[in-house]
């Protein structure tokens, strides 16, 4: 937030993030400089996963590219952005909205397991939470809750796999209308 | 020397479990110049088998041969010196050290270690290899301050020094350095790859193994590699031939954490609690850190539990772990734990059976 | 007073003098009223700002300031700093009744024969008698008697005295002023070294003057430089060790206990460390007791009657009571109390005593904080009489006066019973409770005082407790150890700890008979911080062949266990790993005929 006065003396250059178009076209032109093969796939998911930055999306082709080679596919790509495959999250997703305890402790487990980041997890779930379609929002809006906490708590160094399973437990009872307040709370 | 060991990958060649990753590498340091590394995953899920066969790669023989050194820093901290202690690791072309050891202060270790590597850099022999590298530990324990000044030194010094990083969760380490680094997932091997080196141990060995017994350990194991092998070593030492449900130990603490497991569900009281404490103290004194205390009463508890209590459970688990983290003795906030689910545990059964 | 021929060497950061040891000489002439100095008179010591020593977190600074200013106000101009000695017609009673013969030292006589007939050995044996130490460690609190115990001594048997003593810090203008005129800083640890290694190798030299150039000599070493950081020291460490093992003059070594600290308390540990140390390196101990009531009061009537002060019996026992075995503070509170004659003993005590027995060594001071607080010197005296408050939790039940109108209203459940005590964070107060100790001593004890079918109630204890760690541990964060914000969180968690015990106890159990214990936690904290270091030590030898470092948590959870299986012991030489070949096949299941061209043996199972 910049002060009004300050502001106001100054010229204001608006930076917008960039278009898809653009970005791929860089891109494009890179991959052709340092002979990078890149099928649309991985396009796609390069600025999918890059979110309009550019610098992002040039760093995570250079890392794919060193690890894996010239040829480089969606899947590369996506492992070395640190991006967790969405069939993870569905699957968490999936056994959160089953109601089965057992079976949400199993995908937190694998998570946690896979290496996979749980601060990353977290965000990638409130994407999928946000958009669903068939979620009234008074659900989403517990489950937005539960994953501000857990955000929280994991910066300040908590557990991960704890965090995660406490968030797959509030996000199964929110999605299945269990009660909010637990029945045995003193 | 231990299964574990003696049968660890010396070479990137070598590795079975991770064979994709130690390809990859192979390509990186022979083609390339090697960049910044972050290792994370899973703990027994072969980070170090990998960073120690890449050295190899890197370095040649020499970088097995290792020198413990238990060295005295004395740092310059402006109007002060700190005096640490530290032990590293190191061979000609590389040092080791756990930065997180020496508590809050990590961060001046980490400025020292580097700025002196860099003062000896290497000559440049084949052309190739005019750098040293720095191999850090449990960068997921260092404090953000020290982070941050790792992420400053890592730019100024990369030219003569190379960093290898090596943690359990990367969400811990910040996201400046994840952005100077080339980070590389190494996730904990399926059973079905822990089977498959089972049994190449045993062949070694010369062991007879009956059907599903090495599906056995690696179910036990929990996906951790380094568990399985020393799970498999206990198993021989305790019979040979195996019979196909010879029972496998466990663990002595985990043994001890079921039985406290079973003493909450059986009496829940303040006597009882007291004598919870006595034995987590037990736990304590024998180095396991509590937050795998916290977890795995947790997983026995879940296994008696009704479903219903379940998400309770876990919820108070992670609401206490969180705090034990901010806190500084870990016993008050496994005690109250303990003591909240007894409670709620004890409510459940009035409710339940009056 | 007797004749005391003290050659003392101490260091000195004067501009008059250089920076290095040197032998001042300070000569006594045998009168009853002079004022001893122990120190270079000369030296011009720079008074430490009064009451320095006393903002240690205690949330009472302002009633000890009080205290204080009445000193001053009584005695202008005397300021109350650590070495100050000047000359002055109004002094310290502590030096000035300092004891002058061996009869007159209120230490045990037991004790004092045991110190006095070590020294006679060491000083009889011929010199070169190998096989037995010099050196001998007198522990104790501070006040006991130790210092007096060896200058007497001394004196008795004939022995002339070299005494070193920890000279004062240098202050940051004075280190800059040396540095301005070139000269190097030089910390008082290697002073001390440079010290110890001089009297190793030349022996102590006795001065000429005294014209007797074989008289025996006695070194005493008065409190031991303080030192900062675990490398400062093992310095310390090793050199008095040397001391210990190489060492021909006796040669005495005061450490000052401080008796059941929290371990956290760093200084305490590592005194233990080197006290251990130092005697299984050779040297003999002898431990002070703290004086006991009676010989405490028989010096302070005996002053009072030279003093021509009209104390009556029952207020020299208090303060007796008070001092904690410390006759040095003692002394200094009678003369206190003499100065001011009209100071009422608050002997109120509106405090029902509790029922709690003296069980154990520290015995409960019954009567009111009030007095305590001005001279009470040993807090957990009064520690464990707040203690037994707060865990009894006793309420009015009669009495229950009609709410007041405007007074908040609670919930049903969350509503108490009025305290049948002063507020908490008074006896807090009172007791000079820190909070960390206090939160420790609750969490020991509270469980036995909660009735067995309680268990909300418990957990309730438990919670508030994890709420006050949650405090302490945001304070011990900050570096900065004289802030504001510090104190409130310690106050703030000590309040949290005592009233979250006093409300969720709310169903006590019947009073029964309770020990009130130490908390275990604390040695479960130094054992397990000994053990980690162990592991630490070994866990290169852990691996064994692989040429990494593990992490503690891993070596507790899974090496260990595993080697208690395996029986495994590590022989192997770590620095000497040798490589592996260089023609290695690539390691493949399918191959039956791979073999690693492997260095190592394998054991024959």
């Amino acid at each position: 937030m910049i002060i009004e006065p300050l502001a106001s003396r100054c010229a204001k250059f608006r930076f917008k993030p960039l278009s898809d178009e653009i970005m791929s076209s860089r891109i494009l032109h890179i991959c052709d400089q340092e002979g990078l093969n890149l099928d649309s796939e991985a396009l796609s998911t390069l600025s999918s996963i890059s979110q309009g930055d550019l610098r992002r999306a040039i760093t995570y082709l250079q890392g794919a590219a060193r690890l894996f080679g010239s040829s480089i596919s969606s899947k590369d790509l996506l492992s070395v952005s640190g991006v967790i495959p969405v069939e993870v999250v569905e699957a968490l997703y999936a056994a959160c909205k089953s109601g089965n305890f057992d079976l949400a402790n199993k995908e937190v487990n694998n998570v946690i397991a896979e290496g996979y980041p749980v601060s990353q997890m977290l965000s990638q779930l409130f994407d999928v939470v946000v958009e669903a379609d068939d979620v009234p929002d008074e659900q989403k809006a517990r489950i937005c809750k539960s994953l501000a906490e857990a955000d929280k708590r994991l910066v300040d160094g908590a557990d991960e796999y704890l965090q995660l399973l406490d968030v797959a437990s509030n996000t199964m009872r929110a999605l299945c209308n269990m009660p909010q307040e637990f029945s045995f709370e003193t | 020397m231990l299964w574990v060991d003696k049968y660890r990958p010396k070479t990137l060649a070598q590795v079975i479990v991770h064979e994709d990753i130690a390809q990859n590498l192979t390509k990186l340091v022979t083609e390339q110049d090697c960049p910044h590394l972050l290792f994370y995953g899973p703990s027994g899920s072969g980070k170090k088998t990998l960073i120690m066969a890449l050295l190899r790669q890197i370095f040649g023989p020499s970088a097995e041969k290792v020198k413990v050194e238990n060295r005295n820093w004395k740092i310059d901290a402006g109007s002060r010196t700190i005096d640490l202690e530290l032990t590293t690791l190191a061979s000609t072309n590389h040092v080791e050290l756990s930065p997180s050891d020496v508590g809050f202060q990590d961060r001046y270790i980490v400025q020292e270690i580097i700025k002196e590597m860099a003062k000896n850099r290497p000559i440049d022999t084949k052309g190739k290899k005019g750098f040293k590298v720095l191999v850090l530990n449990e960068v997921d324990k260092l404090s953000r301050e020290a982070q941050h000044s790792l992420r400053r030194t890592m730019e100024k010094y990369s030219a003569s020094c190379r960093l290898i990083l090596c943690c359990n969760s990367s969400s811990k380490v910040t996201e400046a350095i994840r952005s100077r680094c080339l980070n590389i997932r190494i996730n904990a091997p399926s059973a079905e790859q822990i089977v498959k080196v089972l049994e190449f141990v045993g062949k070694k060995e010369g062991l007879q193994l009956p059907s599903g017994f090495a599906a056995r350990i690696a179910e036990k194991s929990n996906r951790n590699l380094r568990r399985a092998i020393l799970s498999f070593e206990t198993c021989r030492v305790q019979q040979y031939p195996f019979t196909s449900n010879q029972a496998i130990p466990p663990m002595d603490w985990e043994e001890y954490i079921s039985e406290i497991a079973t003493d909450i569900m059986k009496e829940q009281s303040p006597k009882r609690l007291f004598q919870v404490r006595g034995k987590v103290y037990e736990l304590l004194i024998n180095c396991i850190p509590p937050e795998i205390v916290l977890k795995r009463l947790l997983h026995e508890l879940l296994k008696k539990l009704d479903a219903e209590l379940k998400h309770e459970i876990c919820h108070w688990a992670a609401y206490y772990e969180h705090r034990m983290r901010l806190g500084q003795k870990a016993i008050f906030h496994i005690e109250a734990f303990v003591a909240k689910f007894m409670s709620i545990y004890k409510a459940f059964l009035i409710a339940t059976f009056g | 007073m007797g004749k005391r021929n003290n050659i003392v060497i101490s260091s000195s950061d004067d501009e008059d003098y250089e920076p290095s040891s040197r032998l001042t000489r300070s000569y006594q002439k045998p009168k009853s009223t002079s004022s001893l100095t122990r120190t270079n008179p000369s030296r011009a010591k720079k008074p430490r700002l009064p009451g320095f020593r006393l903002t240690k977190q205690s949330s009472n600074v302002d009633e000890m300031r009080l205290a204080f200013r009445d000193f001053d106000e009584v005695l202008n101009g005397f300021k109350v700093s650590a070495g100050s000695r000047r000359s002055n017609p109004k002094e310290l009673w502590v030096d000035k009744h300092k004891p002058s013969s061996l009869e007159e030292l209120a230490v045990n006589k037991k004790k004092v024969e045991e110190v006095k007939s070590w020294f006679e050995e060491r000083l009889m044996t011929p010199k070169d008698e190998v096989g037995r130490s010099s050196v001998l460690i007198l522990s104790g609190q501070a006040g006991v008697g130790k210092s007096a115990t060896v200058h007497l001594i001394a004196s008795k048997i004939g022995a002339q005295l070299c005494e070193w003593n920890t000279p004062t810090p240098t202050i940051w203008q004075e280190h800059v002023h040396n540095s301005s005129a070139g000269m190097k800083y030089t910390s008082k640890l290697d002073e001390f070294e440079n010290f110890v290694e001089r009297v190793r190798k030349y022996g102590l030299i006795s001065s000429s003057l005294n014209g007797n150039s074989k008289s025996s000599i006695i070194l005493v070493i008065d409190d031991l430089p303080v030192t900062n950081g675990r490398s400062a020291f093992e310095r310390l460490q090793r050199c008095l060790v040397l001391l210990v093992r190489s060492t021909r003059v006796p040669t005495a070594i005061l450490v000052t206990d401080y008796g059941n600290a929290d371990s956290s308390d760093l200084t305490a540990r590592w005194l233990e460390e080197l006290q251990l140390t130092l005697e299984s390196a050779g040297a003999s101990k002898v431990a002070f007791n703290p004086i006991t009531n009676n010989s405490i009061k028989k010096t302070l009537s005996r002053i009072c009657r030279q003093e021509l002060c009209n104390v009556a019996a029952e207020e020299i026992d208090l303060i007796a009571r008070a001092s904690g075995g410390d006759i040095r503070h003692a002394i200094t509170s009678l003369q206190l109390f003499c100065l001011k004659p009209n100071v009422e003993l608050d002997l109120s005590s509106s405090n029902s005593t509790p029922s709690c027995p003296k069980e154990n060594a520290n015995v409960l001071n019954e009567f009111s904080g009030g007095f305590s607080s001005q001279y009470g010197r040993d807090e957990t005296l009064t520690l464990f009489h707040a203690l037994g408050k707060f865990l009894h939790n006793k309420r009015d039940t009669e009495n229950v006066v009609a709410l007041d109108q405007n007074a908040f209203r609670v919930g049903e459940k969350f509503s108490r019973l009025p305290f049948k005590m002063d507020s908490p964070e008074k006896i807090l107060c009172q007791a000079h409770g820190q909070s960390r100790p206090i939160t420790d001593f609750l969490h020991e004890n509270v469980l036995d005082f909660v009735s067995d079918e309680a268990m909300d109630d418990a957990w309730a204890v438990a919670s508030y407790l994890g709420d006050a760690d949650l405090l302490l541990a945001t304070s011990r964060r900050t570096l900065n150890r004289h802030s504001e914000i510090e104190n409130v969180l310690q106050s703030a968690a000590a309040s949290v700890a005592v009233r979250g015990v006093l409300y969720g106890n709310f169903h006590p159990s019947p009073s029964r008979w309770h020990a009130i214990r130490k908390p275990k936690l604390w040695q479960i904290e130094q054992s397990s911080s000994h053990n980690q270091n162990e592991m630490l030590r070994q866990r290169f030898m852990e691996d064994g062949g692989s040429s990494s470092l593990s992490e503690v948590s891993v070596i507790a959870t899974e090496y260990r266990p595993v080697l208690k299986w395996v029986g495994y012991r590590k022989a192997r030489d770590v620095e000497t790993h040798e490589s592996e070949d260089e023609s290695v096949k690539r390691m493949s299941i399918d191959e039956e005929e791979s073999e690693i061209s492997d260095d190592d043996d394998i054991e024959d199972w």
